[in-house]
């Protein structure tokens, strides 16, 4: 949706509001995505649709309701459900009024012939490699993705911002009989991504991965690839570097703001202004977000705020609030991790005796304070000897504090990617080298 | 909404559907939440929208909108059927489905008391009473208590002839206490972490809990995780109780036995299966007490429905009897891969938008012999653990590792003796569901939902319950995240 359309449509929403104050968040999404498996599409699927949610505020006291059907009987319903709310639940005690009107950066993240990509274009794009694998008797699972989606947020105070932008994802995995390789190309237009790249990288990490062997679990150097590096720092995102954990003492980081709590190669930003990054220039409640650097040098800088928890610091918001009233605070949804100076194949290189990690698979998190993880190594985890990828190994689970792994940090790696979590995320990361990463017992799964 | 519906039937078959189906829903859910005194969650949402699926050329086509009306759904379904030649452009072979018979029925989740009709201040001065409980000791640094109320109104209509209404309500609460001191964080949730009390039912279920009576234990147990040995390590004879088995089995014994997921259909995201189809009525899955039932007619599952979203009615399936894997969890499209000629109504979809896929459907492990208490006397020098706090399961659903909130040493004379925080527990699923030599009765076992299951590109979540009771496991590897 167009900008105009959305103003008119939060316009709409406000003029049925009758208490003091009011915002309203219009989310717009249009899009389509193929799954393939089997070397054949087996899901092909198409969705568009828009949702509004309101927010009033009266004498302190707060409601909230949503919905998606346009029409004004159903949104005027919505408004008199919300303001109903503000009869029964508590005051709020940290109560802010609504923000002023402000200006915000451009962020230009839609092109449009990504929104348009068709069914047919999809299927196009994917046509030569699935007719391959068939040939080379190799599987092939994956999806191909492209879509729009628009986001505009007002208040009854005039506050106006609007923010649009496009995306395309292709992640492909290929199986032999007993191994997977994997590969994934995420950005904003669709006739950039490397689909042909990706996809030779899977099949070359899958042959690669035949017959892996066992090796005993312990303490290994690792050479971690960018999307088995995002699977662990956005844990950092949920964790640590939110004000609200940080104020309550859930942060490892609590209380040691301008302390070396991590390697001094490390410096890790909160960015949506990074090209590879995606994401909006404010938040929601309207304030413009701005770059944080939240780890300089090992050492802990910052943590990201919304209105409510840089009041309570005595701070300024650096726009990172989720929708009010909510209980996780606010969160860094756009990790940057600053690119060190070492190519894959010199940390490969460098290792006497290690692993090389594709992609983690399913990690979660056992202790907060010491950012305990666990996850499994997938899709081509390989012995790393004499500086040399020796041969493919049985997948391994890893148990480890982030505390001491990230304190470990040999070398990062030179290249930037943006990838995404088993949990999701979309942090831009570098590959990474680290000393002593603990992994806990084998798996026989491929 | 049964015109809409017809309509965008026939709109399919009209750009080309063999078959076709259109669900229209309309939906409702009310969330409230109270985090340490203040409104930490609040929203009343409305949704309506419609999905149509086809087969053209013997492939799969799927569009869906919020906008119900004539113009829109004839427009829904071109899209469909287009995105569904696309799909046959890269065919190897054409969707089969198998039968089904024709309904024109109506269904409905029984409940005593609407959700959405009970006073907000009522729910308002539960969570309030718990709040204050749970914030009774300084050390407590989050008190969260929650419910959460849903409502969907389903019109399906198949080409088949097939026509359902089917509504479902669920409703659900919870809290969890957070203590936090000298760098130490440990949780306490009640009744489980993953969806509390959790049914599908009305308000009846909050208003007859014992929510608020066990506040202060949870409180207490939280604060005193925060000063308890860690949980030792090494190989111990463990008790699990019901509310940490039930993501167990969700997570090795439900998604393990997707018939899809076996197949290869999710080998890009969450992964494939070691249940390959070779193991099918072969593979001694646990020991000869571990049986493990599929079950979408259980009062109160939360998958419990009249019909799938294919409009399949659902039944009563055994996964595993008697230690044996005897079953799969299929869909109208897979089940002939397994010689089966009904689907086992596993098919749903997360609201109108999304694709029906298999999702987990209620599985329950059935009720053993043993008291509790004699359990406890039997295992001395064992652990018990409590409720789930951490999860992960490799790609094939063999090597798990979890973590629960507390852990209660075991004394001779069946005593519990300290606790133990950070309690871990590390197998692989064949080794441990034989590992298992004892299950509590049916007056220990209880239906436990889950809430948050993910699945599918684009992600879905699906809601669905696990029934278990207290269970033991010999010589289980404990203590990892020391």
């Amino acid at each position: 949706m167009e900008r105009e359309e959305m103003k008119r449509l939060c316009e709409r929403v406000l003029s049925f509001v009758r208490v003091p104050e009011a915002e309203v968040l219009v989310n717009q999404s249009s899009g389509g995505l193929s799954r393939f498996a089997n070397n054949q599409i087996e899901q092909n699927v198409n969705d568009s649709g828009v949702s509004v949610s309101l927010r009033v505020i009266e004498n302190r006291r707060v409601g909230r309701a949503s919905c998606n059907i346009l029409d004004d009987r159903a949104l005027e319903r919505m408004v008199r459900a919300a303001e109903e709310m503000t009869k029964f639940v508590p005051e709020d005690k940290e109560y802010l009024p609504l923000p002023e009107p402000q200006s915000y950066e451009r962020l230009d993240a839609y092109v449009e012939s990504t929104a348009k990509v068709t069914p047919k274009k999809r299927a196009d794009a994917i046509a030569d490699f699935l007719k391959s694998a068939r040939r080379k008797k190799v599987t092939a699972a994956g999806i191909i993705s492209a879509g729009a989606s628009a986001v505009a947020f007002a208040n009854n105070r005039g506050m106006f911002a609007y923010h649009r932008q496009t995306q395309a994802d292709y992640s492909v995995t290929v199986m032999t009989d007993g191994s997977a390789g994997w590969a994934r190309e995420l950005g904003r237009d669709f006739s950039k991504i490397d689909f042909e790249g990706a996809s030779e990288k899977a099949l070359r990490k899958a042959l690669e991965s035949r017959n892996p062997r066992k090796i005993e679990p312990g303490e290994y150097d690792v050479v971690l690839e960018p999307a088995a590096v995002a699977d662990l720092v956005m844990f950092l995102a949920w964790l640590t570097f939110g004000a609200l954990p940080y104020m309550e003492g859930r942060s490892y980081i609590s209380g040691k703001l301008g302390e070396k709590v991590f390697d001094e190669k490390l410096t890790i930003d909160d960015d949506v202004y990074h090209p590879l990054s995606g994401g909006m220039p404010f938040d929601f409640e309207g304030m413009p977000r701005k770059k944080v650097r939240l780890i300089e040098n090992g050492v802990a800088k910052a943590v990201v705020h919304s209105r409510k928890t840089a009041k309570k610091m005595n701070t300024e918001t650096t726009g990172h609030g989720l929708p009010e009233p909510n209980s996780s605070g606010p969160i860094p949804l756009n990790l940057v991790v600053q690119p060190g100076d070492s190519s894959l194949e010199e940390m490969i290189a460098s290792t006497k005796k290690g692993i090389l990690v594709t992609q983690f698979h399913y990690t979660n998190s056992i202790d907060p304070m010491k950012i305990i993880l666990t996850g499994m190594t997938r899709n081509g985890t390989f012995l790393i000897k004499n500086g040399k990828v020796a041969h493919p190994i049985k997948n391994l689970r890893f148990t480890e504090s982030m505390v001491k792994a990230l304190s470990n940090i040999e070398s990062i790696g030179k290249t930037l990617h943006r990838t995404e979590g088993f949990f999701g995320g979309g942090p831009v990361v570098p590959a990474m080298k680290i000393r002593n990463f603990r992994f806990t017992s084998l798996s026989e799964s491929t | 909404m049964k015109d809409l519906a017809l309509y965008g039937v026939d709109c399919a078959k009209k750009y080309g559907a063999s078959y076709a189906d259109i669900r229209i829903i309309h939906a409702k859910n009310e969330g409230i939440s109270i985090r340490n005194g203040q409104v930490g969650g609040i929203d009343r949402s409305e949704t309506l929208g419609f999905g149509i699926r086809v087969i053209v050329d013997g492939a799969w086509g799927f569009a869906a909108s919020s906008r119900v009306e004539k113009k829109e759904i004839e427009k829904t379904a071109k899209l469909a059927c287009d995105t569904a030649r696309a799909s046959a452009s890269l065919k190897l072979k054409s969707v089969k489905l198998a039968d089904e018979p024709v309904y024109d029925e109506k269904w409905q989740t029984p409940y005593i008391i609407d959700p959405f009709k009970v006073p907000l201040e009522e729910k308002l001065s539960l969570l309030s009473k718990i709040d204050e409980v749970l914030r009774k000791s300084d050390k407590i640094k989050v008190a969260h208590s929650w419910m959460d109320f849903f409502y969907e109104h389903q019109y399906l209509a198949i080409s088949s002839g097939t026509f359902i209404d089917q509504t479902l309500m669920r409703s659900a609460a919870g809290y969890s206490a957070t203590a936090v001191d000298k760098g130490e964080v440990q949780r306490r949730s009640y009744p489980s972490s993953h969806g509390g009390i959790a049914k599908t039912a009305g308000y009846e279920i909050i208003r007859g809990s014992d929510l608020l009576e066990n506040a202060e234990r949870i409180r207490d147990e939280a604060v005193a995780l925060l000063t308890a040995e860690p949980c030792p390590s090494g190989q111990y004879d463990t008790i699990i109780d019901g509310t940490q088995l039930a993501l167990q089995i969700h997570e090795s014994c439900g998604h393990a036995a997707e018939l899809d997921r076996v197949l290869g259909s999710e080998a890009n995201y969450a992964g494939t299966s070691f249940l390959t189809l070779d193991k099918l009525n072969k593979l001694k899955y646990g020991s000869k007490i571990v049986n493990l039932v599929i079950d979408g007619t259980i009062p109160g599952g939360l998958a419990t429905v009249g019909f799938d979203d294919e409009g399949v009615r659902a039944g009563r399936y055994y996964l595993v009897k008697n230690g044996l894997f005897v079953g799969y969890k299929t869909n109208r499209e897979l089940a002939h891969i397994v010689g089966e000629k009904r689907s086992r109504g596993c098919c749903r979809a997360d609201g109108y938008s999304n694709l029906p896929m298999i999702r987990q459907n209620n599985l329950s492990l059935l009720p053993g012999d043993w008291d509790f208490n004699a359990l406890l006397e039997d295992t001395p020098g064992g652990v018990y653990m409590v409720n789930n706090k951490s999860w992960s399961i490799d790609q094939q659903r063999q090597n798990f590792q979890f973590g629960c909130e507390i852990a209660y040493e075991i004394l001779p004379g069946g005593k519990l003796g300290k606790i133990y925080k950070n309690p871990t527990y590390q197998s692989n699923t064949v080794q441990f569901w034989n590992s298992c030599d004892a299950i509590c009765n049916e007056d220990w076992w209880r239906l436990w939902g889950v809430l948050n299951c993910g699945k599918g590109q684009p992600p879905q979540t699906a809601e669905m319950s696990h029934g278990a009771a207290p269970a033991r496991f010999r010589k289980l590897t404990i203590g990892i995240a020391r």
